[in-house]
């Protein structure tokens, strides 16, 4: 019986593929570490930003344990570091079910917002809004339970109306907007039969707001990701391997329905507790992909960390301007991200000269 | 080895393959041809085990090694903002670290090379020609280091030139390395220059399956084609086919 040799090592190495690969990866490496600094100063930003405006020096000093003001430390601790802590946590989790959702789904316009996860969670946190006196929990605890129930109902739905007809990504995406749609008729219902206090309630919470973080929900929050982390790190080429086509990655012995089944159920609890903790917050998801896609192109090794440094950016970023744009006012965040968000869209669509990919 | 016994493969109320055997041995390039519906595609994905099928498969690699598969589709049309490098990686999926390994990237390098793109190896998949793509995808496949090759329709959307170098680096791979090759052709010279045996599928059911001079006679071409055809001889002995004119 003849000896079995390898196909691949056939061949003679220059090593000039390897060094071209590994000049690409540093290339990687150093637009992350970019990112990841770029977040720590809007960080500290972030945390100095507000009615009472505190020097950089003073915020880091008080996050070392330096500080000898007991107001900065008490206004940092209390109320600013878990807000703009939540910011980062929220937009790296949006940023994240972003990427993976346009890349299970094969669609740049795929996020938690477009296809009715978000929807999901702002009528359930409505559903509790305005029934709220005839539940036996406060409503500050219903309100993210059921926002996060809904949220994942929503991508259940999604899910299941799409297996229906093998799981393929046009038709989870038709799923999704047809869920959207449905979700919208419901919180308009909720809308029209609120009283007016309920009625007020309702459009605040669907702006979204960071003021509503505490350190708690960002353990919460935090935990979520950390428990997410390993079953996206185990499925990242496979995820690759999807960006090529159902029956190509089939072709290389990906199970696709198990996979996008795993992906949806990471989506599902990423932006649920996120969106329930902080309402709505759009954007995010569409816009933080797109600049890493632009950057570091579709090896989801990069593709996927750096989609939750940049919706880490830039809701940190938005959450400065919502405190800064008009003096003595803080704009909802949500307001703020489509503000910024659509005009930074439209331009990296059209008006980029320039990408890698 | 490859053995399949009485198989069939159903889309719904759709028969697209029935009753097919088929044999076909380490070393030897096995073509399938036939008409555009005969089912070609769908052999392969059953053999694959990529779509459900009726009867018996059996995949023998030599050596008691797995019978690893590298199947390349036919479709060329991905659109992923990947690097040439970062495709041909994945034919490692199953070996594939977070961190690639050397071995992966010596294994892709050799692939890339072998069939003379190399150069291509930084540059963006959808900056590529449809043939450029196929080749890399062919890369893909090789770097998986298969024993099993099934390909389909691996040369489509290449150059003369490259359809003949590309012929010829899977004819020698399968040699070198024993693999047992099954590659759907539409260009009939050329299964008849590069294949050792020809099965020739019709409405989904196998019309012959023989060396080529034997597989490729006009009553086979005509009732698979619908065509009438005159055989002739190449100036490197193989057999030369022309269509001449459809008949009814």
């Amino acid at each position: 019986m003849s000896k079995v040799q390898s196909i691949s090592g056939a061949a003679p190495v220059t090593g000039a593929v390897g060094a071209a690969y590994r000049h690409h990866a540093r290339t990687r490496l150093i637009v992350g570490l970019a990112a990841t600094a770029a977040v720590a100063l809007s960080l500290l930003v972030d945390i100095a930003t507000g009615p009472a405006l505190l020097p950089l020096a003073a915020v880091a000093r008080s996050a070392l344990g330096l500080a000898a003001d007991r107001t900065v430390d008490a206004i940092i601790w209390s109320i600013r570091l878990p807000a703009a802590l939540m910011a980062l946590a929220v937009g790296a989790s949006l940023g994240l079910t972003g990427a993976m959702m346009q890349t299970i789904l094969n669609n740049p316009l795929a996020s938690s917002y477009t296809l009715g996860i978000s929807a999901g969670a702002g009528f359930g946190a409505a559903l509790v809004i305005v029934i709220g006196p005839l539940l036996p929990i406060s409503e500050a605890t219903a309100i993210p339970l059921s926002a996060f129930f809904f949220a994942g109902l929503a991508s259940a739905c999604v899910y299941a109306i799409g297996s229906l007809r093998g799981a393929t990504p046009e038709i989870l995406v038709l799923a999704g907007i047809a869920l959207l749609f449905l979700f919208q008729a419901l919180l308009a219902l909720l809308q029209f039969i609120a009283s007016p206090e309920a009625l007020q309630q309702i459009v605040f919470w669907l702006f979204g707001s960071l003021q509503k973080a505490s350190w708690s929900k960002l353990y919460l929050l935090l935990l979520t990701i950390l428990l997410c982390l390993p079953m996206i790190a185990a499925d990242v080429w496979r995820l690759t391997a999807l960006k090529l086509g159902d029956e190509r990655a089939i072709g290389l012995c990906v199970n696709v329905r198990a996979l996008r089944l795993r992906a949806f159920v990471v989506i599902s609890a990423l932006t649920g507790i996120a969106v329930a903790f902080v309402g709505t917050i759009g954007f995010i998801g569409l816009v933080a992909p797109h600049m890493a896609r632009m950057l570091v192109g579709e090896d989801q090794r990069g593709l996927l960390p750096l989609s939750a440094l940049f919706g880490a950016l830039v809701l940190s970023l938005a959450s400065i301007a919502s405190k800064t744009l008009v003096p003595g006012a803080l704009i909802p965040i949500g307001i703020v991200t489509a503000l910024i968000g659509v005009p930074f869209l439209v331009w990296l669509i059209i008006g980029s000269r320039r990408s890698f990919w | 080895m490859l053995k399949a016994e009485g198989l069939g493969v159903r889309y719904g109320r759709l028969i697209a393959l029935s009753d097919v055997d088929l044999i076909a041995r380490p070393g030897e390039i096995l073509a399938v041809i036939g008409a555009n519906g005969s089912g070609k595609s769908s052999l392969l994905k059953a053999l694959a085990g990529f779509v459900p099928s009726s009867g018996s498969i059996t995949l023998e690699a030599l050596n008691g090694t797995a019978p690893h598969i590298g199947y390349m589709p036919q479709d060329i049309g991905a659109r992923a903002a990947l690097s040439v490098v970062e495709t041909v990686l994945l034919g490692r999926l199953k070996q594939l670290h977070y961190r690639v390994g050397e071995a992966d990237l010596a294994a892709a390098g050799s692939a890339l090379e072998r069939l003379g793109i190399a150069h291509l190896a930084t540059r963006p998949l959808g900056a590529l020609s449809g043939g450029q793509r196929q080749l890399v995808f062919l890369a893909q496949v090789m770097a998986g280091d298969p024993r099993f090759l099934f390909l389909d329709e691996p040369v489509s959307a290449l150059d003369i030139r490259n359809q003949l170098q590309v012929m010829e680096t899977v004819r020698s791979l399968t040699r070198e390395h024993r693999l047992t090759t099954l590659t759907i052709l539409h260009d009939l010279n050329l299964a008849a220059r590069f294949a050792d045996r020809i099965a020739i599928l019709k409405e989904g059911r196998l019309l012959a399956c023989a060396a080529p001079r034997e597989a490729l006679s006009q009553k086979n071409l005509e009732q698979a084609f619908s065509i009438e055809a005159a055989l002739g001889e190449g100036v490197e002995g193989h057999m030369l086919i022309e269509a001449l004119r459809p008949v009814s």
